[in-house]
């Protein structure tokens, strides 16, 4: 369980990458996780490929991500979601809110 | 420090002191372990230093009797030994003895040991103090949880959430709980139930159910239908919510005149519609965001239907129930539950075989989510208005003769519910219930006539056919989008009649009418101008006529 960073050398895409359960645990390490890297234009990639689960908790930090980074022209990529992410995530529509790979808008 | 020497030897007694006196503490003296006892209930000493054979009471009882006094205070005691004797050290500690000192005393030893023992007493003060503040804390934050959790259920539950058949479950995992659920009739008397699951549990979620609740109640008792109600309350949540918060909601609407059942789903799980026979034989996945989200403008507030048979169930839930987790981390999960949702010669028992299945399959594992459930047979006792004559004849009529002329021009068709905008004027006729909610049914049919039939030209008999309403519904939404002109006029007049009094729903539409002579509406059924409501209409009015070319219909109810 645990989040890792990593930012491209010219810091134009972050990857937040989230292994086990993405839950309120992870409230303030997600934070911080990008709010360091805040330039505008910024793409954020959320990599998903360790994450096993995620409650509505994790839904309304991803709201708080979206928030941030509408006020920053920055993007915003969900990636490699697992059955269980994806059927969250789809019962929820954030496929309207947010571009998820694997998920039609 | 203060600290207590208890030994029966004078000179021991005399060494001790003075080595303590040189390093400024204050010295007390006893002689014996009872003596010790008393002086320490007299004068609290901070430390004890204590001797182990001593007459009247020994060192270890005396330092039992110590302990057992200063409670939660942390009293350190040293005994006084010979560094040889190991099972005397044993049995110091035994008797709660924190250190030795060996004699021949060594003031550089005393004096370390002194200090380390100070440092953890004054380290037991400040974790005790913190502790007793905490516990505090909590108790505070106890009462008020619960106090708030009383006034939150008695908001959620204002409206009429008893209801015989409908069976729910909703458990909080904290005291407050993450879960709401609404019931209340709108004034035609169609239900409607709202399931929502706010982020997280507790306080703060719970805070949000207050806002979604008034709305809610406000706007199904003025007659507004789900989709409106569900827009008004992702626009107030939107407004009050910090970004992280929403609601994920299901609102639903069942008629029991028309049979129709209305869905939003935003965000919580299929509702599924059961029948015994069939088992699970319709689904209303969730079509939208969940309510809060989204900036009202871009708020959808579109829905599905479908019609119901008598023997139908709706099972609504949130994901607390498929995501209820085990010892071993496994989710009970849709299939289990659907499992239970097989078709059965028992169909009372599939709610407690729900439950039951969750509470076998989570074991002893404490829940984590709220999980809420709702069982919602179709044929829910509808309280319907009773006949007028059944109900006596109410006093304080006012005004007593009055009519009111409202026109809806083709805007104010496409624009929402009808009836709901006309809800203002009934109320100031001051009926009486059950009379508002039966001028409300024959107001509502006919308005459904008027605009469906009438100024839409929609063919009834669609509703009949394989799929049902929702073909019914998507041809209507066509029809009023393409519409370019209509109109529908009411009159609403009341006035005295013989000993009661007689209030009468004219409603004209700008249609083509129908041969009223030819087609008695009530009898072919599926001609013109009917539909399932005109039975009831009849059987709630005095007198139902047709005029015109058949474009206006008046309801006389009297009472």
């Amino acid at each position: 369980m645990g989040l890792t960073v990593d930012a491209t050398p010219d810091n134009k895409e972050v990857t937040i990458a989230i292994e086990g359960r993405f839950d309120f645990n992870l409230y303030r390490p997600f934070r911080e996780a990008y709010l360091p890297h805040t330039i505008p234009g910024i793409h954020y990639v959320l990599n998903f490929g360790a994450t096993d689960f995620m409650d509505s908790s994790a839904l309304g930090m991803l709201l708080q991500l979206r928030e941030h980074a509408e006020g920053q022209g920055a993007r915003i990529t969900i990636k490699n979601c697992n059955s269980t992410l994806a059927k969250i995530l789809r019962i929820a529509n954030f496929q309207r809110l947010f571009t998820i790979e694997g998920l039609t808008k | 420090m203060k600290i207590l020497i208890a030994d029966d030897t004078p000179a021991g007694r005399m060494v001790l002191s003075s080595m303590l006196r040189k390093e400024s503490h204050t010295v007390l003296i006893a002689e014996d372990g009872s003596e010790a006892v008393d002086v320490f209930k007299r004068e609290q000493p901070e430390i004890v230093i204590m001797d182990i054979m001593m007459p009247v009471m020994d060192g270890y009882e005396a330092t039992r009797h110590i302990k057992k006094l200063s409670g939660q205070r942390f009293v350190p005691v040293i005994f006084l030994t010979a560094m040889s004797d190991e099972e005397a050290l044993v049995t110091c500690v035994k008797y709660g003895g924190d250190d030795f000192l060996a004699k021949p005393y060594n003031p550089v030893i005393l004096k370390a040991k002194l200090d380390a023992l100070n440092r953890i007493r004054e380290l037991h003060a400040v974790i005790k103090l913190q502790n007793e503040d905490l516990t505090r804390y909590r108790d505070r934050l106890d009462r008020e949880q619960e106090l708030a959790g009383q006034i939150l259920t008695n908001i959620l539950h204002a409206g009429s959430i008893y209801l015989p058949n409908l069976k729910y479950r909703l458990s909080p995992a904290n005291i407050m709980n993450g879960d709401l659920l609404f019931v209340a009739r709108r004034p035609t008397g169609t239900l409607h139930v709202m399931l929502g699951d706010i982020t997280g549990h507790g306080l703060s979620s719970a805070i949000c159910a207050m806002p979604a609740a008034e709305v809610f109640y406000d706007m199904t008792t003025t007659g507004y239908p789900i989709g409106e109600i569900a827009a008004t309350i992702n626009q107030k949540l939107k407004r009050v919510l910090p970004v992280t918060l929403f609601c994920a909601a299901c609102l639903l609407e069942v008629d029991h005149t028309s049979g129709r059942l209305t869905v939003w789903n935003g965000g919580l799980p299929d509702v599924l519609v059961w029948s015994p026979r069939e088992g699970i034989r319709h689904r209303f996945a969730s079509q939208h965001l969940p309510l809060g989200i989204v900036n009202p403008d871009f708020f959808n507030a579109s829905i599905a239907v479908d019609d119901l048979r008598a023997d139908d169930r709706i099972y609504l839930y949130t994901d607390g129930l498929i995501e209820a987790t085990n010892r071993e981390g496994a989710m009970f999960g849709q299939d289990r539950l659907e499992h239970c949702l097989r078709p059965t010669d028992s169909p009372d028992e599939v709610f407690d075989a729900i439950q039951e299945s969750l509470s076998k399959f989570c074991g002893s594992k404490a829940q984590e989510d709220d999980i809420g459930l709702v069982e919602l047979p179709y044929d829910l006792n509808p309280s319907y208005p009773k006949c007028p004559s059944e109900v006596p004849p109410p006093r304080n009529l006012f005004p007593t003769k009055c009519h009111f002329d409202v026109e809806f021009t083709r805007e104010e068709l496409g624009r929402g519910d009808l009836l709901a905008t006309l809800t203002p004027i009934l109320d100031s006729l001051h009926l009486l219930p059950p009379h508002k909610e039966a001028v409300s049914v024959i107001l509502k049919e006919l308005l459904d006539n008027a605009l469906d039939h009438g100024v839409l030209g929609l063919d009834s008999s669609l509703k009949n056919d394989s799929e049902g309403f929702a073909a019914y519904y998507e041809s209507r939404q066509k029809a009023l989008a393409e519409l370019e002109e209509g109109w529908i006029k009411i009159r609403l007049a009341q006035g005295p009649s013989g000993v009661g009094r007689t209030l009468t729903v004219r409603v004209e539409d700008s249609g083509p009418g129908f041969d009223y002579q030819r087609h008695p509406p009530d009898v072919t059924g599926n001609i013109g101008y009917c539909g399932r409501g005109i039975p009831l209409i009849r059987s709630l009015s005095k007198d139902l006529t047709y005029s015109g070319c058949g474009n206006i219909a008046e309801a006389a109810y009297a009472w």
